[in-house]
């Protein structure tokens, strides 16, 4: 890339590039932009355009437009060396930080609004479940409460009735404690008897329920 | 626009330009080519006042338009700063209150008080959620008369009642204090304005006057008022600084400054020792036995002897927590702890224990009961006026022989004697964790020393007075081998899994007696069941011991009232290894009742149903 002197006094249509800056002829090739047939179609049609929105009557400019064909000679620019600077570190660095940050950016911003979201949401279904908690407890409470007033009543009315009989001892039926299997209170622990595992041709024992 | 460009020609250089001629033609260029464009190009020649009477009109219009706009945007912050400061400064601190008075919101009321759940798990006292009704007339949007009629059901009360409040105030009329949750709906579905329910909690007691005596109740601001809702308040209120927290517009409460911790409010219960089943048992022996003797009122204590905690304390009169204001005051007083009476002969035992531990008597001892002795001016007899010769210890008991006691307590020293019945806890309290428990009292020891009669009464449980819980303490020594140990109705707190997560301390049980000798006071009072005066609590199969009390009451101005008797039974099961002691009082049964006929049939009641609940073997 190399650099021009500004063409200051040149009008806007002779320049052949946005940024004022004058391109080798070969890279205008590459873009397309010095191609003579291409900016003479683009001038025709712009003439086109304007003849069709005067006034047929109008007088013309008083001074003709001068086309790019007839100025557009090219300067006898010396041919520029062919060297490219490579782009500084800096530069590229800045670059990457530039896309780096945009990217970290967009990630924060993605992030701030999902953190933001989520935080709202939470509270509301905090307090949806809350609700279906105090909702719960209080159900609990009211089977709980009415569970027992049954049960109250049920002992009131086993006290009235004459159908039901006050458990007393002479009603109660004692089973003795058994004694501890002799296999327990032997003192003779060393060679306790394997239990016989049943065979398949003993049929099993009943076991008297 | 063909006259721009007439007027305005495209001269570079020595007319110049307008940026209008260019973007007039469509002329695609950016801002920055057109400043660029403007920089390099000359300004049309001519004066200022030719060039402004030669702008167009549109251009005019602009300009007004630009200034309208500016205006219109000038004003616009204008009113805003004007309303920002009013906003900010002058209602600034009446809006934040307002503000936050709506957006916060008080959990106070979402907070119950712990229940109440006996040994096996039965509720005996719980929170249920109610509402407060309040009607705002000014709001109403229907006729009066008509909501009054459908309020009427549903707040039970009739609508001309309610019509009448309604015209006393504007605002502010509390209509219902305890609507239960379906009828809170009810009211909610009739859709009416200016009526407001406010959420709270109600003490409902499911077991009715069970156990009323034991967890007293709750007034309308839900503040204990008897019995242990009273006494363990800290343990029963568990969180009550409310939670100061945000709500939305819809009334939806967000978790604001709110720690887990702070909801989980409600999982532990505080568990009693009290067992619903025994506790019934006693409640209908008790009721029984103040029907058949008229009398005036009745307790029935059962308390484990060997920590002390008590499975069963009924009163009798008492009252129904859930409708407590329909009581007299003093029925919401436990007279078996707040009270104190003279034991009579249910003391012997002790005494004979004291002078067995001061080693005055021995078991084998003969004392000749004579039916009358004279101490200085007074005289002392049996209950039965007639005396009945030599006596051994355990005969003194099981006939109750008053003239046997005296001789007994003759032996010691009585300043001895004395510092035994200190040592025992009278004058003292029990240390029970019930409400309002009375100090048992005991005559000075000068008095004790100087006065002879004073240590002869003694001798058979008059002349000293002591709650019948304390008495049910003392006789407890004796089944468990001689310490006292501190009676409680508290087991601790439970989480909802039922498992035990506090427990309360109390104090170490003190040895009193020694265990040889109880072991002989204990069989002497087996004896009084079998063969004594005991008899009608004899259970088929179980060894009971026992003692029966006749013991005359005192009046309000010194000495005895006329007539008036405390009959009391106290007996020990199984006796053989001891578990239980039961007191049964009878306060002034009808001429001619005894320990032996108004209490003794009542304790053998409930020592069945210990026996059936409890599952005591046979002896």
């Amino acid at each position: 890339m190399s650099f021009a002197p500004r063409p200051i006094n040149r009008p806007f249509y002779q320049r052949n590039n946005r940024s004022g800056v004058n391109l080798p002829p070969r890279d205008a090739e590459n873009f397309g932009i010095g191609n003579k047939s291409n900016v003479a179609d683009f001038t025709a049609r712009r003439r086109q355009q304007f003849s069709q929105l005067s006034p047929p009557n109008q007088n013309p400019p008083q001074r003709p437009l001068v086309f790019p064909d007839n100025l557009a000679k090219p300067k006898p620019t010396p041919p520029a060396p062919n060297f490219v600077t490579p782009t500084p570190w800096w530069l590229r660095s800045l670059s990457y930080l530039k896309y780096g940050s945009g990217v970290v950016a967009g990630g924060l911003i993605l992030f701030a609004l999902t953190a933001y979201g989520s935080n709202v949401s939470t509270q509301q279904q905090w307090s949806e479940e809350f609700k279906q908690l105090e909702s719960l407890r209080r159900t609990e409470r009211q089977l709980v409460a009415a569970n027992e007033i049954i049960k109250n009543q049920a002992a009131q009315q086993s006290a009235q009735t004459k159908q039901l009989v006050r458990l007393d001892p002479s009603r109660r039926v004692y089973l003795p404690t058994p004694s501890p299997l002799p296999q327990a209170t032997s003192k003779n622990t060393a060679a306790p008897e394997p239990t016989p595992s049943p065979s398949k041709n003993s049929p099993a024992p009943p076991l008297g329920y | 626009m063909p006259d721009s460009r007439k007027v305005l020609p495209l001269r570079p250089k020595q007319g110049g330009t307008s940026k209008r001629h260019f973007s007039g033609q469509g002329f695609r260029q950016n801002s920055r080519q057109r400043s660029r464009t403007a920089r390099s190009w000359q300004l049309p020649k001519g004066t200022v006042a030719e060039r402004v009477t030669q702008k167009p009109i549109s251009e005019i219009f602009t300009k007004v338009r630009l200034i309208i706009i500016w205006v219109l945007l000038i004003l616009a912050i204008l009113a805003l700063g004007l309303r920002l400061y009013y906003l900010q400064v002058l209602g600034g601190q009446a809006l934040a209150t307002k503000a936050k008075s709506q957006q916060t919101v008080e959990l106070r009321l979402s907070v119950p008080r712990r229940s109440i759940v006996d040994q096996q798990g039965n509720v005996l006292a719980i929170d249920r959620p109610a509402y407060s009704l309040y009607a705002h007339p000014k709001l109403f949007n229907r006729d009066p008369k008509i909501i009054a009629d459908l309020l009427a059901p549903l707040v039970q009360r009739p609508a001309g009642e309610i019509l009448a409040q309604f015209q006393q105030q504007p605002s502010g009329i509390r209509l219902a204090i305890f609507l239960r949750e379906e009828e809170a709906r009810r009211v909610e579905s009739l859709y009416i304005n200016g009526l407001e329910l406010l959420p709270k909690y109600s003490r409902l007691y499911p077991q009715g006057d069970l156990a009323a005596e034991i967890l007293g109740y709750v007034d309308l601001e839900h503040r204990g008022q008897a019995g242990l809702e009273f006494h363990q308040r800290q343990l029963l209120e568990q969180n009550s600084s409310p939670l100061v927290t945000r709500q939305t517009a819809q009334g939806n409460i967000l978790p604001d400054n709110i720690h887990l911790g702070d909801l989980n409010f409600d999982d532990r219960r505080l568990i009693v020792t009290i067992d619903s089943r025994v506790q019934r048992a006693a409640r209908a022996a008790l009721k029984t036995s103040l029907r058949n003797f008229g009398a005036k009122r009745g307790a029935v204590i059962v308390m484990d002897i060997q920590d002390g905690s008590i499975p069963a304390l009924v009163v009798e009169p008492t009252f129904n927590a859930n409708e407590y204001f329909k009581f007299p005051v003093d029925r919401f007083k436990n007279w078996a702890i707040a009270d104190i009476y003279e034991p009579g002969s249910t003391f012997k035992p002790l005494n004979v224990a004291i002078a067995l531990e001061a080693g005055t008597i021995k078991p084998t001892d003969i004392f000749n009961d004579s039916g009358r002795l004279y101490i200085g001016e007074d005289m002392i007899q049996n209950s039965d006026r007639s005396g009945r010769g030599d006596m051994s210890l355990t005969d003194i008991l099981a006939y109750s022989s008053n003239i046997g006691m005296v001789k007994i307590i003759q032996t010691l020293p009585p300043k001895v004697y004395h510092d035994w019945l200190e040592k025992l806890g009278l004058g003292k309290k029990t240390g029970v964790d019930l409400p309002f428990e009375a100090t048992s009292s005991l005559r000075e020891e000068k008095d004790f020393t100087s006065k002879q009669i004073e240590s002869a009464t003694a001798a058979f449980g008059q002349g000293f007075a002591l709650t019948p819980l304390h008495l049910t303490q003392m006789v407890g020594s004796l089944a468990n081998g001689g310490k006292l140990v501190t009676p409680h109705v508290i087991k601790g707190l439970v989480n909802d899994q039922g498992k035990l997560v506090w427990e309360p301390t109390y104090p170490e049980s003190k040895q009193i007696f020694t265990p040889k000798n109880t072991k002989l006071v204990l069989k002497m009072m087996e004896q009084v069941v079998e063969n004594g005066t005991g008899k009608p609590a004899r259970i088929p199969g179980y060894r009971v011991a026992g003692k029966t009390g006749t013991a005359q009451k005192a009046g309000p101005n010194g000495g005895y009232k006329d007539g008036a008797i405390v009959a009391s039974f106290i007996g020990i099961i199984p006796a053989n290894a001891p578990r239980y002691v039961v007191l049964g009082v009878v306060d002034e049964p009808r001429k001619g009742a005894f320990g032996s006929t108004a209490a003794a049939p009542m304790v053998k009641e409930v020592m069945e149903a210990l026996i059936s609940v409890k599952q005591i073997p046979p002896s």
